[in-house]
Parts: C-alpha cells; structure tokens; sequence
C-alpha cells in the first residue's frame, strides 16, 4: 500500500484507481460508481482527459444494448463493430452511427455496407440466433457481426440480457460471446459466457461468474451452419446454466451447513450462565 | 467536503465485487489519504488470523486490537511486533474481556466446531464497547472454497444506578464462496450483510453483561444466518434464472396456456353443475 511511506501518490496512479473502480461497477450502477470517483478524484480536468476512455471501454465490455432509428431491433456496443472516433457499425440495419457513452444514446446516422462475402453466412446465423434469444432471454438484445479475413470468414455472435432493480437493492446482467470461424465443411467455436448479480440492501453481496467454451461443427450448406452453430450454444450454454443451478444447490446444502449450524447440538440455544459459570471453573482448575 | 467524500467511499465500497475488498480499499485510502483512519474504521474486511506464540493460539486482528502497526493478542495482553506504550484497556475491563473470549470460544466451538475467535474491548465515558470476531474456513470438500467471517461491534451504555444498561449492537457477517469446475466455469459468490439492534436489559449476578452481550450475538447471528441463506441462495439464484430461462420460453408460454385452459373448462363445468 503506497499510503505506507506519506508520500501522496501520482496523478497517474490516481488515474489508474479511479480507472479501474469505473470498469468494475456492477451492471445498472455505472452512473453511481462515476459519481462517487468524480467527488473521490475532485479534478474533473483530469477525470475528462484521461479516464473518459474507460467509459467506452466499459459500454463494450458490458455489451451495452442501444436502440437505433430504422431499426426494429437494439444493437450492441461491443469491440468486434468499433469503427474508432466513437462510431459503431449495426450489419443488421445497414448503418453506422455515433454513441455517446455518458448519454447512453445513437445519433449521426451513416448507410453502412457488411462485408458482401460474409454477409450471407452472417445473416442466416442472426435469423437463427434471433429465435433462439427469443426463446431463452425474457428481455434479451443480440447482434452478430460479419468478417471477412481473406481465405476465412470469422462470424461473432453476442447476447445481452439484464435486470435492473436499484428500488429493490439488485441488478443483474448475462453476457455471451461467441466466435465462429468458418472453414470448409467445419466450423470452430469459442464462446465466453458471464453472469454478474448485485445485491445490495443493508450490505454488498455479488455472484460472478464466467466459463470459457470451444466446439467444432461439421456443416451441409448456409442454413445448415446456422442450425448446428445455435444447437451448440443452446447446448453450451444450457449446460452452464444448469451446472451453476448444482452449484447453488450443493453450496447451499453443503458448504453452508459446513461453516456455522442453525443451533448446537444440544437443539437449544445457549444457556450463557452456564457458560460463564464453566469459563470461572476452568480458572478455578488453574488451566 | 470531506463528509461528501466519506459518504462516496463508502457507497462505492458497497458497490464494488466484495471480492475484491482489499484491494478496493487500498486503492481508495491511497486515493484520499485523508479519509485513512475514517475508512479503516468503517470498512469492515475480512479477518485475517495471527499467532500468539507466547500462549499457542490464533487470534483475530481487526482496526480495534491495533495501535500503529502491532495487534494486541487477547490471550496474552500484548503487542506484536512489541509496542512500549500501547493501547490498553483498563485492568477492570481486563478482566471482563479475559472472561469474555473464554464465553465465545465456547460459543464459537458450539455454533461452528473450529475456527478462531477473539474479542477486544475498550472503555467509554460511562460503560464499555467491545467486538467480537468469528472466522470458520471450510474444508474445502465438494471442490468449493468456503469462508465466514463474523463482526459484531458492541457499545454499552451503563445506566447510574448500575442495575441496568443500553445494549447497541452492530454486527456484519461476511460470506465467501468460490468454486472452479468444468461444467460451471469460475464462480464466486461473496459479500456482506450488515444489521442493528438496541435493547435494554438488567444487569446483575443473574445477568451480567457478558450473559445480556452473548444472548444478543446468539439471536442476531442466527438471524442473520438465515438471511443469508435467503439472499445467497435464494435471491441471487432467482435473478440468475431471471436473466436466462434453460426451459424455451415458448413452451412456458404454451404450459402456462394450457393450465388457463384447464381452469377456464373447470369453472365452465362448475357453472354447469350449479344449475
């Protein structure tokens, strides 16, 4: 701890703590958390040049969900559609835009062209990982972005879903992604799943949880890819899901009942004169 | 400004991943070492065990058994590293305390079987406060690390007829809980919930304070205890499956139709059967 000598530490240490408070705020809180670090820094010169960055950096890695013009569906703020100079690409609706990070908001509409080569691959998975978002995630947002890497073609497949309770003390968020290299007949799958749930009335408790998944799917045509691609993240993330529900189950069970009973042995609770009574014999007995 | 900057370190300790909380809190007092002696007051973390090798046994070191860089041992009534004019409590109070760690190792023993407890007590203007700390590390068998910590801080208001007293007792249980397996990946479940009670009790040769102090531990951990078993495994749970549904939704939907459907055709029959 720097505090151990009294030397006050740098400007740019200050940055980096304050950097790294921001990109762990819980889902839903990140407004609170910017709040409390810009009363905590007290330079807001300082907060606006060199630690605004980290507000982008936390939209993308929490794949922000927004709501864009000619578009029945959201997109999502994620690495893998930044165009640089705060302009994301949406393949879907064909257009790029503007996203400003403290508003949460898409403006600055541009026409925007996928990848041709990938395209078709592209929107037959989103057609399929539309229905199966529908079918898993009660108010869930995902996207796919199309690349064309010369003698491949890389497809990322993203989902979002979250709750945010702040009157009840709790927000929540899913997060997947996957990315699916295509080679001729197979295709390889890796996929990053992560669970993060706050809850905070009179205390601070957090599950946080992330699994890393690879699979390879063999395939006839387009649709076909789309079809088995889906089957294997159903199955995958079915599996983590259903692992993490064992886990609570033997935690609670187990683990729990392990660290402290509900009552002695005795099934009474404690007779404390009793207690003090023996702790004076014991001295008595000169131990 | 100093009490608006407090006011943000502490919601930012309660929303950052308790996980972390050591860091968390480092990195903050490094931030606005004005608030150091505040913030470590306040902030409770996890407790970390030393050896008393004079008399054998572990005890708990927390921001109340500390004068500089030394912790005062409750067994033996000394500083380590040794410390020439450390904070003492008074030889009456001593005795008290002395008598109160032998009452919560039993406590501890019959409520956790293991783990290490230790009490610290400081004297007030008119009566006496005190901690009483608990940690019990599980055994790490079904490949799950578990850990509680237990802190409750009380203060005693001493009433001058010296018959009765105020009790005010503030108590955080931390609870710990992290497993690494295939099919579930990392995940660590962890945090603190806080509670407060005040009462008033009698104190005398049927009552002593230790007695009226224990029976209130006893009755809030308990309480406690249960909330915790609800919120970690109960609401987390259900905000997880909240997010994500294994079961498709559309065949919810068509059970959830099909039940509507079977009470629609009950109540038709009954209006049948009634005339």
């Amino acid at each position: 701890m720097a505090a151990d000598n009294d030397e006050p530490i740098s400007d740019q240490e200050k940055v980096r703590i304050v950097t790294n408070f921001i990109l762990h705020s819980p889902p839903g809180e990140f407004n609170e958390v910017f709040n409390d670090v810009r009363v905590l820094l007290n330079n807001d010169t300082v907060l606006k040049e060199e630690v605004s960055y980290a507000f982008k950096q936390y939209n993308k890695e929490q794949l922000t969900p927004v709501m864009l013009e000619r578009s029945e569906h959201k997109t999502l703020i994620t690495e893998h559609n930044e165009l640089g100079g705060d302009r994301f690409f949406d393949d879907r609706s064909k257009q790029s835009f503007r996203y400003d990070d403290l508003k949460k908001e898409a403006s600055d509409y541009l026409p925007w062209t996928p990848d041709p080569v990938a395209e078709p691959w592209r929107s037959a998975l989103e057609a399929e990982l539309d229905a199966y978002t529908l079918n898993h995630y009660r108010h869930g947002a995902c996207s796919v972005f199309g690349k064309n890497q010369g003698n491949a073609i890389a497809l990322i497949a993203c989902i979002e879903d979250h709750q945010f309770q702040p009157n009840n003390y709790w927000n929540g968020r899913w997060r997947s992604q996957w990315s699916i290299s295509i080679s001729l007949g197979t295709a390889e799958l890796k996929g990053v799943l992560k669970v993060q749930v706050h809850y905070y009335e009179d205390g601070n408790v957090q599950l946080v949880s992330s699994k890393e998944v690879k699979d390879t799917v063999t395939y006839g045509d387009k649709q076909g890819l789309a079809k088995e691609v889906l089957r294997a993240i159903e199955n995958a993330e079915n599996e983590y899901q259903s692992a993490i529900s064992e886990n609570y189950q033997t935690m609670s069970d187990t683990t729990f009942k392990a660290l402290r009973r509900q009552l002695p042995v005795t099934r009474a609770k404690i007779d404390w004169n009793k207690i003090l009574s023996y702790s004076v014999v014991k001295e008595l007995q000169g131990q | 400004m100093t009490d608006q900057q407090m006011d943000c370190a502490l919601d930012l300790m309660r929303r950052l991943p308790p996980q972390q909380i050591e860091k968390n809190l480092s990195d903050l007092i490094d931030l606005v070492p004005s608030l150091c002696e505040d913030l470590l007051s306040s902030v409770d973390q996890p407790l970390k065990i030393a050896r008393d090798k004079e008399m054998g046994k572990d005890y708990l070191l927390c921001d109340y058994n500390r004068d500089g860089d030394s912790y005062r041992s409750p067994w033996s009534n000394t500083y380590d590293p040794p410390l020439e004019d450390g904070s003492m409590p008074s030889e009456r109070l001593r005795k008290l305390e002395v008598d109160a760690n032998h009452a919560f190792d039993q406590y501890r023993e019959m409520y956790f079987e293991g783990g290490v407890s230790s009490v610290y007590l400081w004297d007030l203007d008119h009566g006496f406060a005190g901690v009483i700390l608990i940690k019990k590390a599980g055994d790490g068998s079904k490949k799950i690390k578990g850990c509680w910590d237990s802190i409750h801080v009380v203060e005693v208001q001493e009433k001058t007829s010296g018959r009765s007293a105020h009790y005010k007792l503030t108590s955080t249980a931390m609870l710990w809980l992290q497993t690494n397996k295939t099919g579930s990946g990392t995940m660590n479940l962890g945090g603190s919930l806080t509670r407060q009670v005040e009462q008033d009790a009698p104190v005398g040769e049927a009552s002593p304070h230790i007695a009226n102090i224990g029976r209130m531990v006893e009755d809030m951990e308990n309480k406690i205890r249960n909330t915790l078993n609800e919120i970690y495994f109960g609401k987390t749970k259900d905000i997880v499956n909240g997010l994500r549904s294994v079961q498709p939704l559309a065949e919810q939907k068509q059970q959830v139709a099909l039940r509507q459907d079977l009470a629609d055709a009950l109540r038709r029959r009954q209006a049948k059967g009634d005339n």
